[in-house]
């Protein structure tokens, strides 16, 4: 069946508005295109002005068929570029587009395609974006996509039917929110290929400098709740990677394996993370962690992994503990040095006296205190004996240099140690009700191995003790600062308020709409399942009138609102009507003298009203509208009881 | 193969006529409501339905409620639109019309009220198997393709719309109790032409004065009457002789149809051309005489013959 679809006014306005949203589809998916596709697009998409613009007719289906093989094979070319799951957000893009192009308005079958086809678009642009500012825009364009085959199926222009919409969306969301709150949820039921796009956060290896660079940047890294107490300040060391293997300047992050033991944990801690995208498989975590919700799993090392790489916002909730890490398969490969560094072994050397791992980190930590050490962003370059140069030539470094040297001569005096990338602190948010964490916060700390625990020892703890406390703005020079402020996003006062209020909701949509999950749906069932069951017959009483006297109160608001607005003289007559009908030619006057025609002992009185009838609605007397009312119950008293002698 | 599933479709079609037509037999006026109206998705409501599985899917492995979210506004919408598509037909009352009549072979336009339309949008309606147009007055007119003579039951009229997002359609067949005529084709048989006809040149007669309208011969007008009113000048007009003479239309020999097409044919002429036509048929003969309602008469005795 098809709509008669020949106004052209009707069809361009519908073209215009399918292009538009097709704009707005290439806008939002971006992140999924290399320049390259984008231009192509862009290309086709102004090609359809010349249709819409200048009115010429549409493109041949073989004409759309053949650019379409063309582009597809350049799209297979760089596939590898791609990744399949943009090579598939590019292959329905071509398609929606091609389609316009050579759109053919005598059926609606084309239509039809076109609109499914832009539906799945739109669910692509929510597998790259979930933040909330521009869920917004894609809600706007699926908006958009609605009143579009709102209006193809209405087969004309039609101005928005406002109070229609208000009255379905009455309906509409009770279901919808029903749907999204109790449909039950599974888990991931295949493993989908992820997208290719590159890694940001911590780094795979650490060098003296790697973090520094990860500092300039203000972007957001992840956002936490606790639902219990929350952790000291000091406590706050988010464990993300392990650093064990040193070649003399860089160090390699460990390969971790699932961890095979499950420890008890005591949990000081229960708290659910929120981590931004960053095509990783890092995750986050304090101290000894255990795994309450989430497709997340251990490892060997105590560190929370993902299992597929982290391409969209991702919520994990896990309990933790601050106590030493226990470590049932402890190798010997975190004693690994490389040759050189002579003189960071003849400090070994000597703290090795202490023969106790605790000590021994003590003596080191005194060393850093005492020894006029430093704690700069923009230290002198090191070439050579790297360990030595800053411990004892600079003696000025950042979080990374510090790190490397303690677990260098920890190692050399005979002490398991490692490094860990991570981010320490972050500020909190709305009151204290989140942590947010930010890649500037990112930092690199040492454990040692003793008595069959991990221990944690932070060197840049010794030099500025402030870092931990106030976070990085504290410690630095204000030069240093200044300069590091010039990448953050520097802002007035207001601005920064009002970024941080958006940051807010942002955040509370990824807890409760991004984050939500089957977790938090089967407590809310149970919540109802409790309260139905708390439900008594008084409580069950008073919904029952509750509910009445809200239906009696839209009732009587209907009624008001719908109540015949007459003018007060046909109000004068009505009860008069009642008792004899009047014919709709008749004059009210007339009227009156056929009631004194057809009861003669009331002529007198159907005088008197008929003229003060008259004062009142020609001469607008309003005495005469009172003498009018009088008269009129008069008369209908009088016909009444005539009627009832007869 | 294919001869058994037409059997068999055939079949099911004509159950379901028998069906409504003891569901809603044919009056006069009829309200459309839940007992007559079917509510059924179009493809494109079950491809709908096919991307909300695909995004259910895709938003459990990606574990992206956002795009999950979608797909419950996408069901929620297939839900709501079959509630809006059958308020956008419900309420609606056709009102059937006068009879009307028309000629096989051509067809028929039968005009249908449709009250409270005027609010509805993209109705489409048309009889059972006839083209359908989109409807959007209370006064409208559905053609019907006339294919055999005789006195009918409009067929049952269908409406049907995909009111709001096309995802659900909403449809009735409603009879509505109004008659149509469908009268024999006219068809002339060359062979068989009736003597004077298209003939003016024999014996002419004066028949009646008519006003002067351009073209008619000068030599035909009234000269006495012109000189008292010179204004208005008034033609004699003339036909032949014959042409007052009673003409009998009879069947002949031939098959019946073809024969009731020329008799068709000849009624028209005789009306035309203001002759008393009487008509002698097997079962009823009328008297020689002319003018509409004679002419509607033969007509309607040719029909049911």
């Amino acid at each position: 069946m098809l709509v008669a679809f020949r106004d052209q006014r009707f069809i361009n306005a519908i073209h215009w508005r399918i292009w538009f949203s097709q704009i707005l589809l290439l806008v939002l998916l971006t992140p999924a295109f290399t320049f390259w596709s984008q231009a192509i697009f862009a290309l086709l998409l102004l090609a359809k002005l010349d249709h819409i613009y200048f009115n010429r007719p549409v493109w041949s289906l073989g004409r759309s068929n053949l650019l379409a093989a063309l582009i597809m094979a350049v799209l297979l070319v760089m596939s590898k570029q791609l990744g399949i799951i943009h090579l598939m957000f590019h292959f329905l893009l071509l398609a929606s587009i091609l389609r316009l192009l050579s759109i053919r308005t005598e059926d609606l079958t084309d239509y039809r395609q076109l609109l499914w086809v832009n539906y799945f678009l739109v669910a692509c642009c929510f597998i790259v974006h979930q933040n909330l500012a521009i869920s917004l825009c894609i809600l706007a364009l699926l908006m958009l996509q609605l009143q579009i085959q709102y209006l193809i199926f209405t087969g004309k222009i039609v101005p928005t039917p406002w109070k229609k919409i208000m009255l379905v969306g009455v309906i509409f969301f009770p279901i919808f929110t029903g749907l999204f709150v109790f449909f039950p949820r599974l888990p991931p039921l295949w493993q989908l290929p992820g997208a290719k796009t590159a890694q940001t956060g911590l780094a795979d290896d650490m060098s003296p400098g790697s973090i520094e660079k990860l500092v300039t940047s203000d972007q957001l890294a992840f956002r936490v709740t606790f639902e219990s107490l929350r952790p000291k300040q000091q406590d706050l060391y988010w464990r993300a990677k392990i650093y064990s293997n040193f070649d003399g300047s860089t160090w390699r992050s460990e390969p971790q394996s699932r961890s095979r033991t499950t420890y008890s944990v005591k949990p000081d801690w229960r708290y659910t993370v929120i981590t931004e995208p960053h095509q990783q498989r890092i995750l986050y975590s304090l101290g000894q962690p255990a795994i309450v919700q989430g497709t997340v799993h251990l490892t060997a090392q105590h560190l929370v992994r993902s299992y597929q790489v982290v391409s969209q916002r991702l919520s994990y909730s896990l309990n933790g503990t601050n106590q030493p890490l226990p470590d049932n398969n402890f190798n010997s490969s975190y004693l690994q040095l490389p040759a050189g560094n002579a003189k960071a072994r003849e400090l070994a050397a000597q703290i090795r006296q202490l023969n106790q791992p605790k000590l021994i980190v003590d003596a080191l930590a005194a060393h850093f205190r005492d020894k006029g050490y430093s704690y700069t962003l923009s230290p002198t370059a090191l070439n050579g004996d790297e360990i030595d140069q800053f411990l004892f030539e600079t003696k000025a470094g950042f979080c990374s240099h510090y790190a490397g040297a303690a677990v260098f001569v920890l190692r050399a005096a005979g002490v398991p140690a490692r490094v860990v990338g991570g981010y320490l602190g972050g500020k909190w948010q709305d009151e204290q009700n989140y942590l947010q964490v930010r890649q500037r916060d990112a930092h690199a700390w040492v454990e040692y191995f003793a008595d069959g625990y991990w221990h944690r020892f932070d060197p840049t703890a010794v030099v500025a003790p402030d870092r931990l406390e106030n976070g990085l703005d504290e410690v630095l020079a204000d030069a240093e600062l200044s300069l590091l402020q010039q990448t953050w996003v520097r802002n007035t006062d207001l601005a920064q308020f009002i970024i941080a209020k958006l940051d807010d909701l942002d955040f509370y949509w990824s807890k409760w709409v991004i984050a939500f999950n089957d977790q938090q749906q089967n407590s809310i069932m149970k919540e109802l399942k409790e309260s139905w069951q708390q439900l008594s017959l008084m409580k069950i009483g008073r919904i029952i009138i509750v509910t009445v006297m809200l239906g009696f109160g839209v009732m009587l608001i209907r009624w008001w609102l719908n109540r015949e607005k007459v003018a007060e003289p046909i109000k004068l007559f009505r009860r008069l009507e009642q008792l004899e009908a009047k014919t709709p030619t008749e004059s009210y006057q007339g009227f009156l003298n056929r009631i004194s025609v057809l009861y003669p002992s009331t002529a007198a009185l159907c005088q008197q009203l008929s003229a003060s009838y008259a004062d009142w609605i020609f001469a607008e007397d309003q005495a005469s509208a009172k003498q009018s009312w009088r008269l009129m119950r008069q008369l209908v008293t009088r016909i009444k009881k005539q009627k009832l002698s007869r | 193969m294919s001869n058994l599933v037409s059997a068999v479709k055939l079949k099911l079609r004509n159950r379901m006529w028998q069906w409504l037509a003891k569901r809603q037999p044919a009056s006069r006026e009829v309200q459309l409501n839940q007992k007559i109206l079917f509510v059924f998705p179009t493809r494109f409501g079950f491809s709908t339905l096919v991307l909300v599985v695909l995004f259910y899917i895709l938003g459990t492995n990606y574990q992206n409620n956002l795009i999950l979210m979608l797909g419950y506004v996408l069901l929620s919408l297939l839900l709501i639109c079959i509630g809006l598509s059958y308020l956008n037909l419900a309420g609606l009352k056709l009102v059937a019309g006068k009879e009307q009549a028309g000629f096989v072979d051509e067809s028929l336009m039968i005009p249908v009220q449709i009250d409270a339309i005027g609010k509805r949008f993209a109705i489409q309606g048309g009889f059972v198997e006839q083209p359908t147009i989109l409807l959007t007055e209370a006064h409208t007119t559905l053609s019907l393709q006339l294919h055999k003579r005789g006195l009918f039951p409009i067929p049952r009229i269908k409406l049907s719309s995909e009111y709001p997002f096309g995802l659900i359609r909403t449809w009735c067949y409603v009879s509505l109790a109004q008659n149509y005529w469908a009268y024999p084709a006219p068809k002339r048989n060359s062979t068989n032409q009736h003597a004077g006809d298209g003939d003016l040149t024999g014996d002419l007669a004066w028949h009646h004065l008519s006003s002067y309208l351009p073209g008619d011969p000068i030599k035909n007008i009234d000269w006495k009457k012109l000189a008292r009113q010179p204004l208005q000048p008034v033609v004699k007009q003339y036909r032949p002789e014959s042409y007052d003479v009673d003409f009998w239309i009879e069947l002949q020999d031939g098959a019946l149809e073809v024969e009731l097409s020329r008799l068709c044919a000849e009624v028209l002429a005789c009306e035309a051309r203001q002759q008393n036509y009487g008509v002698r048929l097997p079962n009823l003969s009328l008297a020689p005489n002319h003018g509409p309602q004679h002419q509607l008469k033969v007509l309607q005795a040719l029909a049911l013959c």
